[in-house]
């Protein structure tokens, strides 16, 4: 008896194939998304500080607040604080040119320097009065090239006119192409620096040589840069030298103060809370589709439950065969696509990121906890929706479950007792009506499948509208450029995602009432009237859950925008609400189209037959 | 009286090679207008597959079927959904009624597709004697009474052939009669009904008796004097 029990689940098993890969697939791909878009902020916020250990970045910027900068004795103070390990003073402006730009002028002990030395990409440092090198270019930053000469008013007491550029570098602080602000008196003038240039100290006049406004510290730390125990450490370094000097005094910035680690913190910080949202769109979709597939399972083996429960089978077993079929697929699925998504995901973004920030090369880590936490709850979703489908069926007398399931019996529905409404319907809209509040648990669930899809869909041309909203913004204007392939991405993964839920639930409502179509068709229906049957069906459903669906998205997108505070929903057009109103009607049309030969398909015999 | 149908050689076979079944054999009989004819067969004699091609929803290999003078085995399969849809009222054995719809929605199912010749529904129902039940569902009939709507639905299509497959089938004794005795009625109004059976009790009731085994007529004969429905006991 045990033997053959388990030879039956072997067999079943593999005749079920197919619903093995459609749970497999959905949670592999799923996963593979959640949990890629979750490993995403910590593998780049890796990268990120990765650069300013391999540029040896200061940990801290001690900044004088004195028109004359740092004196000797203070600077040989704050080198011998407690903590600090290594110091460099060097002199930093920012200058107005004659036009009214502003470029930043750095005086640099080269041979000297190890602290955030600029890295020399292209030709040589300054040896000579009369050369200067220049930050490499950005969007926001001029590119100049080598032997180009230059003249800068601001700077006329360092340099000569007609200065010449020797070279081209990177400061691992300025690793962001976002534009820097210009350090001005009146700290509401908002300005932004064009250029940032470094000259050697040594080619400079005598009487400039000593000028000291800014030192880069290097605390003893062993923990890893930017992680909460470095934050501890440098903060308490920070607070010493501040109760030395006196905030009037100097002004302290930590790494994560400087304006590329804040701007890519607060890039980061939005991925993060987005790879936050989606798992609930996945997770909604898995559901849906591992419900669908397990209750079919279940239900064609009513014949197979009937008779293991007859040839005295316990209950547990059963219900055990299938929800161990249901873990097997979610959790292998979930564990395949965690370890395909957590790496190739952030491998696949890295060039857009790297093009708003230079990061050293991303190192592959597979710890998302989204994605460990997504696997967790579709593992139990799947096996609470299959035992309570499995149980249902156990509850019952053995001849009860292999019966055919009687079809939910008709009654009057609500509408009717609107009479004004219901009189002038046609006949073919009564009997939909009816049909559609008979079967509950279809209405729900591709009302629920229309919502969702309708919500990405709509989320996807709010993102496109809140970036147009937005392109004046620093950063924004970065993301905002990028913003139309990421709409276009998220639009079509609905859809995609839509299409197959709606097909599945469609052709499951047609499987439950093969026998009433066939009859249908006895009677002189052609295909397309039998088809058109189920078809209002869904298309009326689709329009009602549609037309709720658009307040229902713009309440949750407001939510959403407030929490990413990204925009604002009055920003979102009214053609974006229209574009997903027709686009996910169209699309239920698309699938009525698929499902054309499913109805074609249906053998009149099945009328003939008997219901037990 | 002319023949309304008439079935020359038809022939069907399922499978090929090793699994071939002849389903129907050379098969040839003719139906008058105005009469009950019963086919009679035990299981697997083909009684299936003749329905089938007689309601127009399977093809024969071969063979004629000619029906108001025309060859339903020609055919294509959208010309014979019209000639289900116009000539044909069907009977089912298990009534097999929308169970969203009324009683007079059932058979409003078969009217509406029929326009301006089909009959009224609310009539038909009361000829069938379910009057009082026009807005009952199917789940709150009997099975007699369910049978009467599927009755009722192949009659308001005011179609020239009406085809029962096993109609008392699904039904206890007394209900069974008090069904043939509606179809028997019928057939005195004019109508031409076939009804295809198992039940051998049947044979005596009807104006013409085929019967059918091994997918072959193995006799076919006409019945001056049919009986009485109250007089067949079985």
């Amino acid at each position: 008896m045990k033997t053959s029990f388990g030879k039956t689940i072997i067999r079943s098993y593999l005749h079920n194939k197919g619903r093995f890969l459609a749970n497999f697939l959905t949670v592999l791909f799923s996963v593979a998304i959640t949990g890629g878009l979750g490993a995403l902020p910590e593998t780049f916020a890796d990268s990120f500080a990765e650069q300013y250990v391999t540029g040896n970045a200061p940990d801290l910027i001690v900044k004088s607040k004195a028109y004359t900068g740092f004196t000797g004795p203070e600077i040989t103070e704050i080198s011998s604080i407690e903590g600090v390990n290594e110091s460099q003073s060097f002199f930093v402006f920012d200058g107005k040119e004659d036009d009214g730009t502003y470029n930043r002028f750095y005086v640099f002990d080269f041979e000297q320097a190890t602290i955030a030395k600029p890295e020399l990409l292209e030709g040589r440092y300054p040896t000579s009065r009369g050369e200067i090198v220049v930050e490499q270019p950005t969007k926001n930053r001029k590119a100049y090239a080598i032997n180009d000469t230059v003249t800068f008013a601001a700077a006329n007491m360092f340099m000569p006119a007609g200065t010449t550029i020797v070279g081209i570098v990177h400061s691992p602080l300025y690793s962001c192409v976002a534009k820097e602000r210009a350090e001005l008196e009146d700290q509401n003038d908002k300005q932004y620096v064009e250029g940032i240039f470094y000259l050697e100290k040594s080619t400079l006049l005598k009487f400039t040589q000593n000028m000291c406004s800014d030192i880069y510290l290097r605390v003893d730390t062993s923990a890893k840069l930017l992680t909460n125990a470095y934050k501890g450490q440098v903060e308490q370094i920070k607070k010493r030298i501040l109760n030395t000097f006196g905030e009037d005094n100097v002004a302290v910035l930590t790494l994560e103060e400087t304006t590329s680690y804040g701007l890519f913190r607060g890039y980061n910080d939005k991925v993060r809370l987005i790879g936050y949202i989606f798992p609930f769109f996945f997770i909604l979709v898995c559901a849906l589709i591992n419900h669908i597939t397990m209750t079919r399972y279940i239900k064609d083996e009513r014949a197979v439950i009937g008779t293991y429960l007859s040839n005295g089978v316990s209950k547990a077993k059963i219900v055990n065969k299938y929800v161990i079929f249901a873990g097997i697929s979610v959790f292998s699925g979930g564990v395949i696509g965690y370890l395909l998504g957590t790496p190739l995901l952030p491998f696949v973004v890295y060039p857009a990121y790297n093009a708003v920030f230079q990061m050293s090369p991303a190192t592959v880590s597979f710890l998302a906890p989204v994605g460990i936490g997504v696997i967790g709850v579709l593992l139990l979703l799947a096996l609470f929706i299959t035992a309570f489908s499995a149980i249902s069926y156990v509850r019952h007398e053995p001849s009860e479950i292999m019966r055919e399931p009687t079809p939910a019996a008709g009654k009057k529905i609500l509408l009717e007792r609107i009479k004004f409404l219901w009189k002038p319907l046609p006949f073919s809209f009564k009997s939909t009506f009816r049909n559609i509040f008979r079967q509950k648990k279809n209405f729900i669930l591709t009302s629920l499948a229309v919502i969702g899809s309708s919500l990405l869909v709509l989320i996807g041309f709010s993102l496109l509208n809140v970036s147009d909203a937005l392109k004046q913004d620093e950063l924004f204007s970065e993301v905002a450029s990028s913003m139309g392939l990421i709409s276009a991405v998220i639009v079509a993964f609905a859809i995609a995602m839509a299409l197959p839920i709606i097909y599945a639930l469609a052709s499951m409502n047609i499987a439950d009432r093969n026998r009433e179509l066939a009859t249908l068709k006895v009677l002189g229906y052609h295909d397309i009237e039998c088809s058109m049957y189920t078809f209002r069906e869904i298309l009326i459903i689709t329009l009602m859950a549609a037309l709720i669906a658009l307040p229902i998205s713009a309440l949750v997108i407001d939510a959403v925008l407030r929490y990413l505070e990204f925009g604002s929903i009055t920003d979102v057009q009214w053609w974006s609400y229209l574009s997903t109103f027709l686009l996910i009607t169209t699309s239920m049309v698309a699938v009525n189209f698929m499902l054309l030969p499913r109805i074609k398909a249906i053998d009149m015999n099945a009328s003939l037959k008997s219901n037990e | 009286m002319a023949a309304l149908l008439t079935a020359i050689g038809l022939t069907k076979t399922y499978g090929k090679g090793n699994t071939k079944v002849t389903a129907l054999d050379d098969v040839s009989f003719a139906v008058e207008r105005g009469t009950l004819t019963i086919i009679l067969g035990p299981s697997g004699a083909g009684k299936s597959t003749l329905l089938n091609i007689l309601g127009g929803m399977d093809k024969a290999d071969s063979g004629v079927l000619a029906v108001d003078g025309s060859n339903v085995a020609d055919y294509s399969q959208q010309k014979r959904a019209k000639y289900r849809r116009d000539k044909i009222g069907f009977v089912f054995q298990f009534y097999n009624l929308m169970p969203n719809l009324t009683a007079k929605e059932n058979v409003e199912l078969a009217t509406e597709m029929r326009g301006d010749k089909a009959m009224d529904p609310v009539a038909i129902l009361n000829k069938v004697g379910l009057g009082h039940r026009v807005n009952n569902f199917p789940s709150q009939l009997s099975g007699g009474e369910q049978q009467r709507v599927s009755i009722a639905r192949a009659l308001a299509k005011n179609s020239d052939l009406i085809l029962c497959d096993e109609p008392t089938g699904a039904l206890d004794y007394q209900t069974g009669k008090d069904i043939l005795s509606i179809l028997y009625n019928l057939v005195k109004e004019g109508k031409t009904i076939i009804i295809v059976t198992h039940n051998s009790a049947l044979q005596e009731m009807g104006d013409h008796l085929i019967r059918i085994k091994n997918g072959k007529i193995v006799s076919d004969e006409l019945n001056p004097h049919p009986k009485d429905i109250k007089d067949i006991e079985w």
